[in-house]
């Protein structure tokens, strides 16, 4: 993660692309495709859906690159614009802070078949998919991407208080529902 | 009853951001109260999980796939000139403004801060927090129609009760899930998904907090009392192939079918 929030870097490619260097673009490209590709599949669960999400970030990025404000970081611009995009995603398909669908999603397993490591990675997953989208991106963000609240705070335009309670309420919530499926105690 | 604040302090320090003052007070609340310890202990748990949950990479072939389609594209440059604050300035007062715009934009914002004091009143927005969502979206309710068939539901420890009644109405068909529990459960309506097609989920109150749905089921996390309306589009004559189920800790606790088809 030290290696994507190294922000110097970044600034520097960006500059060299607008300069006409396009191929500091396919270094952006290299470094950021994997941990916005784990983001956007927690958020959406859907391989297929997480690439293209994650392709139509980067040409936003590109056609966009000559507004980037250098003052501030690239890597939270990005991530915003994905956090953006998988939302509006999930809205599109109807999957609604009420109401998530999702063909990935499955029935409740046994505690036996939550036995092995994929599938407890699948229960959480589908745990995870059951949470509303605002307390979701917490999560994904703080676990799966490692971020502080800080940089969350950032990234999601809003104070680092309200990060904390959303995170707090969604682990509560992820905990419940982990519980009643016998998941975990 | 463990304190919110203690709660904070777990999450804190299972993030390993509690200073070491905030470690010392939690550390001696913990030795004093055990219920809080065990909650510590399964938020740990879940901590540690979550981050050794691994997630798939993508396929080979994706980061190409992305730099096919960014170098189709034309040369991004710097962006255009941005209108500065003077320009913005001429903009506004500029001679071309003509006066009706000008008394257009006063009366504009006149009617934005009336709208603002309006809101603002003690009482307004608890008074919309009233209206059930059923009543904002004119959907099909249970008033409006008799009910088609029935699942009452009462587990044998008696930690849950409830029943799920089926409406239905031209192809038309609403599952209305209430359900009253002691212990977070969770519930899964099953229909055949050839012949219903799921609209729409309508929450009731906030017992239910939580859903997915995959096809041909619907599930949700419940504690406490309250309920929520599934909404299909399908026959009703495929009411009789709907099952609602309850899980509490993983483990089945009540499963019914509609009592009576007509």
């Amino acid at each position: 993660m030290s290696q994507v929030k190294d922000q110097n870097a970044d600034a520097v490619l960006v500059r060299q692309c607008l300069a006409g260097d396009t191929r500091a673009f396919d270094a952006l490209v290299r470094k950021y495709h994997k941990p916005l590709y784990h983001l956007a599949l927690r958020m959406v669960r859907d391989r297929d859906d997480a690439m293209d999400i994650v392709q139509g970030v980067f040409v936003k990025v590109y056609q966009k690159l000559g507004s980037f404000d250098d003052r501030h970081e690239f890597f939270s611009w990005i991530y915003r614009i994905t956090i953006n995009e998988s939302i509006n995603f999930a809205n599109r398909a109807k999957r609604s802070e009420e109401y998530q669908s999702g063909e990935t999603a499955v029935l409740p397993a046994s505690q036996e078949a939550a036995r092995s490591a994929a599938d407890l990675s699948e229960q959480i997953g589908n745990a995870i998919a059951m949470l509303k989208l605002d307390y979701r991106m917490v999560i994904v963000l703080k676990h799966y991407n490692d971020f502080s609240y800080q940089e969350m705070a950032d990234m999601l335009g809003i104070p680092e208080k309200t990060v904390k309670s959303r995170l707090f309420s969604a682990r509560q919530q992820l905990k419940e529902i982990l519980t009643a499926r016998g998941v975990t105690q | 009853m463990i304190e919110p604040a203690m709660i904070e302090l777990m999450n804190l320090a299972a993030d390993g951001t509690a200073t070491s003052g905030e470690r010392r007070r939690l550390d001696e609340y913990l030795s004093a109260h055990p219920e809080a310890r065990s909650y510590y202990e399964a938020l740990t748990r879940l901590v540690n999980r979550l981050e050794a949950d691994p997630i798939p990479d993508p396929p080979a072939g994706f980061e190409s796939r992305i730099l096919d389609a960014i170098h189709r594209l034309p040369v991004p440059g710097p962006a255009p000139h941005e209108a500065t604050p003077s320009s913005w300035r001429r903009g506004f007062f500029a001679p071309r403004l003509r006066p009706w715009s000008t008394f257009g934009l006063g009366l504009a914002t006149g009617l934005f801060i009336l709208a603002i004091v309006q809101y603002s009143r003690p009482g307004f927005w608890d008074a919309a927090r009233d209206i059930s969502p059923s009543d904002v979206s004119g959907s099909m309710t249970g008033r409006l129609v008799e009910p088609i068939s029935t699942i009452p539901v009462e587990t044998a420890q008696g930690t849950v009760s409830g029943s799920a009644v089926i409406y239905g109405r031209g192809t038309d068909i609403m599952v209305d899930v209430k359900l009253q529990s002691t212990i977070p459960v969770e519930w899964t309506v099953s229909f055949d998904p050839d012949a219903w097609s799921l609209d729409r989920v309508e929450r009731h109150g906030t017992a239910t907090s939580a859903f997915a749905a995959s096809r041909g089921s619907v599930q949700g996390l419940h504690t406490g009392e309250g309920g929520v309306t599934l909404v299909f589009h399908g026959a009703a004559s495929a009411a009789k192939a709907v099952v609602l189920k309850v899980l509490q800790g993983g483990e089945p606790v009540f499963e019914g079918t509609p009592s009576s088809t007509q």
